[in-house]
C-alpha cells in the first residue's frame, strides 16, 4: 500500500514537472519548425508592418550557439506548436560573455550604442545574429581573412565618415599594406583590424586609452614586431599615397609613373627611328644606279 | 674579303659570360617574382603567383634570385679589383672625351641614308649607359631589398615613413629597369636591324670580324693596327 502510494506521487510529480517543462522550455527544433519557413510572416507589432520571421537553418546550425535558442531568447511566452505573440526577449550577450560586453561598452561603439545611436554597431553588427562561429572558422566574419571587410561595411560608408568624421580609404589602405597582403595570401599570423584597434575596447586615437593612440602605438607594433620603437611610429599607419596624406610618397611615385612612360616613349621612339633609317638605306642601296 | 669580315674574333671572356648568365637569370627570377608581388591584383599577377608555386614561394624564390644577383655583383666586383681583364673591361666601359659628339652624328645619320661609321671604340655610349643604369640601378635593388629583407630590425631601426618609402622605391626602381632592359638590351640583342634572332657574342664570346669594324672601329684598329 505504502509502495503503491508513492508510486502515484512520483507519477503524479513527474506529469506536474512535465507540463511545466512544456510551458516554459522549447527545444531549437521546436523554433526552427516555424522559422525556418522562408515565406512566414510575424506579427505586426503597432505601426511596425509584419516581417519575415526566417532564420535560415543550416546557418544556424553550423553556429557555435546552436543547441539552446531560449539561452539567448528567454521567457518565451507560448506553446511550442503556437505562435508567440510577442517577440521573445533577447539576452544581452554580456551574460555569458563578461569581458567582451564590458569592453565593448567602454569602447567608441558601446558608448554610441548605449546612448541610443542605432548606427553605433553592437555585438550582432560584427558576428553575425544566429550564424555565430568562432573567430577561428573561416567563415565568421571576424575570422582574420573577413574582418577588414566587416569593419569595411561601415568604414568604407561614404555616409558613415561623414556624419562621424571617421578617416576614408581604410580598407583599401590595409589591404594594400604589407599585413593585408599577407592575410589575403594565407598567412594567417599578419595583423589585422583587431591587431592594432583591439577587438572590443575600440578607442579613437584621440583617446589616450586608445591602443593606436601615438604614444601606445611603439608597445602596439611591439606585439609583433619586438624593438619597434617611438621612432617606428612617427609615420602613417594607413599610407595612401596622396599629395595631402604622404607628400612624399606621392611625388616618389609620381617621379617613377613619369620616368618610366618617359623611357617607354624614348625608346619605341629610337626602335622607330632605326627600323626607319635601317628600311631607307636598304632601299637606297637596292636601287639600280 | 667576305670570309675575312667573317672571320670571329674573341671578345668576351669566360667569366664575363659568366657573370652576365647568373646576373640575367637573377634579375629575370626577381623580375617575375617581383612583377607577380606589384601586380597581385591583376591576371597578370594572378598568373605568375600561380607559375611560381602562390604567395609564398613566389616570395622565397624573390629571395634565392636576389642572393643570386648579390653573388654576381660580388664576382663582378672582385673581377673588376683584382684581375687585369676585368679591370680593362671595366675602364672600357668608363664615359670618355668625345662619346657625346659620337652620339649626336650617330643619332644624325639614323635620319638619313648615308652610310655612317660612328666610330666607337669597345663600347658604345649606348652599351656603356645600359651597363652604368643596371649598375646603379642594382646597387639601390640591392640596398633597399637589403632592408626590407630585415624586415624587424628595419622597423626597429627606421620610422616607418622611411620602410614604406624604401618599398616605393624598390617597386618604381624595378619597374624601371625592366622597362630599360626590355626595350633597350633586349631590343638591341634581338631585335635591332641585323640582329634577329639574336647577337650570340654573350653566349660565343665572339664578334665578326665584319661586325666589329661596323660598329666598334676604334676597337678594330686597336686589335688589327697592322689592317691600317
Amino acid at each position: 500500500m505504502r509502495t503503491l502510494s508513492l508510486k502515484i506521487v512520483a507519477a503524479a510529480t513527474l506529469l506536474s514537472f512535465g507540463s511545466i517543462a512544456d510551458a516554459q522550455t522549447i527545444s531549437s527544433s521546436d523554433c526552427l519548425n516555424c522559422h525556418s519557413d522562408r515565406n512566414r510572416l510575424g506579427t505586426s507589432i503597432g505601426a511596425v508592418s509584419a516581417r519575415r520571421v526566417y532564420i535560415d537553418p543550416d546557418e544556424y546550425r553550423s553556429s557555435i550557439h546552436n543547441s539552446d535558442c531560449a539561452a539567448c531568447h528567454p521567457g518565451y511566452d507560448g506553446a511550442p506548436d503556437n505562435q508567440h505573440q510577442s517577440r521573445p526577449p533577447v539576452a544581452s550577450c554580456g551574460s555569458c560573455h563578461q569581458s567582451e560586453e564590458h569592453d565593448w561598452g567602454a569602447s567608441i561603439h558601446g558608448r554610441d550604442a548605449l546612448q541610443g545611436d542605432l548606427k553605433a554597431p553592437n555585438c550582432t553588427t560584427c558576428h553575425g545574429a544566429h550564424g555565430v562561429r568562432r573567430v577561428s572558422d573561416p567563415l565568421s566574419p571576424v575570422n582574420r581573412r573577413n574582418l577588414p571587410t566587416t569593419c569595411a561595411n561601415c568604414h568604407d560608408d561614404e555616409e558613415i565618415a561623414t556624419e562621424y568624421g571617421t578617416p576614408r580609404n581604410r580598407l583599401e589602405t590595409y589591404e594594400s599594406s604589407y599585413h593585408g597582403l599577407a592575410v589575403k595570401f594565407g598567412r594567417m599570423t599578419a595583423a589585422d583590424c583587431a591587431s592594432c584597434h583591439n577587438s572590443h575596447l575600440i578607442l579613437p586615437p584621440s583617446d589616450p586609452r586608445s591602443s593606436v593612440n601615438k604614444a601606445n602605438l611603439p608597445s602596439t607594433c611591439g606585439k609583433c614586431h619586438p624593438g619597434a620603437g617611438e621612432q617606428f611610429a612617427t609615420g602613417k599607419i594607413h599610407v595612401s599615397a596622396t599629395k595631402e596624406s604622404s607628400p612624399g610618397m606621392f611625388y616618389v611615385r609620381k617621379f617613377y609613373t613619369y620616368f618610366i612612360a618617359g623611357l617607354m616613349i624614348l625608346f619605341v621612339g629610337y626602335i622607330i627611328l632605326e627600323h626607319s633609317g635601317y628600311a631607307r638605306a636598304r632601299r637606297k642601296k637596292e636601287e639600280p644606279k | 674579303m667576305t670570309n675575312e669580315s667573317n672571320q670571329l674574333i674573341h671578345r668576351f671572356a669566360v667569366s664575363w659570360r659568366l657573370q652576365h648568365l647568373s646576373l640575367m637569370i637573377g634579375v629575370f627570377g626577381l623580375a617575375l617574382t617581383g612583377l607577380a608581388y606589384r601586380y597581385y591584383d591583376t591576371g597578370f599577377g594572378r598568373f605568375l603567383i600561380n607559375l611560381e608555386g602562390g604567395f609564398g614561394s613566389r616570395g622565397i624564390l624573390h629571395r634565392i634570385c636576389g642572393v643570386m644577383l648579390g653573388l654576381a655583383v660580388v664576382w663582378h666586383g672582385f673581377r673588376v679589383i683584382f684581375t687585369r681583364t676585368g679591370h680593362d673591361d671595366f675602364m672600357a666601359l668608363m664615359p670618355e672625351k668625345g662619346d657625346g659628339k659620337r652620339w649626336r652624328l650617330a643619332l644624325k645619320a639614323k635620319f638619313s641614308s648615308e652610310p655612317f661609321n660612328a666610330e666607337w671604340g669597345r663600347y658604345t655610349l649606348g652599351q656603356k649607359v645600359q651597363y652604368w643604369t643596371v649598375a646603379l640601378g642594382t646597387l639601390l635593388m640591392i640596398s633597399t631589398g637589403l632592408i626590407l629583407l630585415m624586415g624587424d630590425r628595419a622597423v626597429a631601426a627606421l620610422p616607418k615613413w622611411m620602410v614604406d618609402m624604401v618599398r616605393v622605391v624598390h617597386g618604381g626602381q624595378g619597374v624601371e629597369l625592366m622597362v630599360f632592359i626590355v626595350l633597350w638590351h633586349l631590343y638591341s640583342t634581338h631585335f635591332s636591324p641585323g640582329r634577329f634572332p639574336m647577337d650570340a657574342s654573350w653566349i660565343t664570346g665572339k664578334i665578326s670580324k665584319g661586325q666589329l669594324k661596323d660598329y666598334h672601329m676604334r676597337e678594330y684598329r686597336r686589335l688589327f693596327p697592322e689592317d691600317d
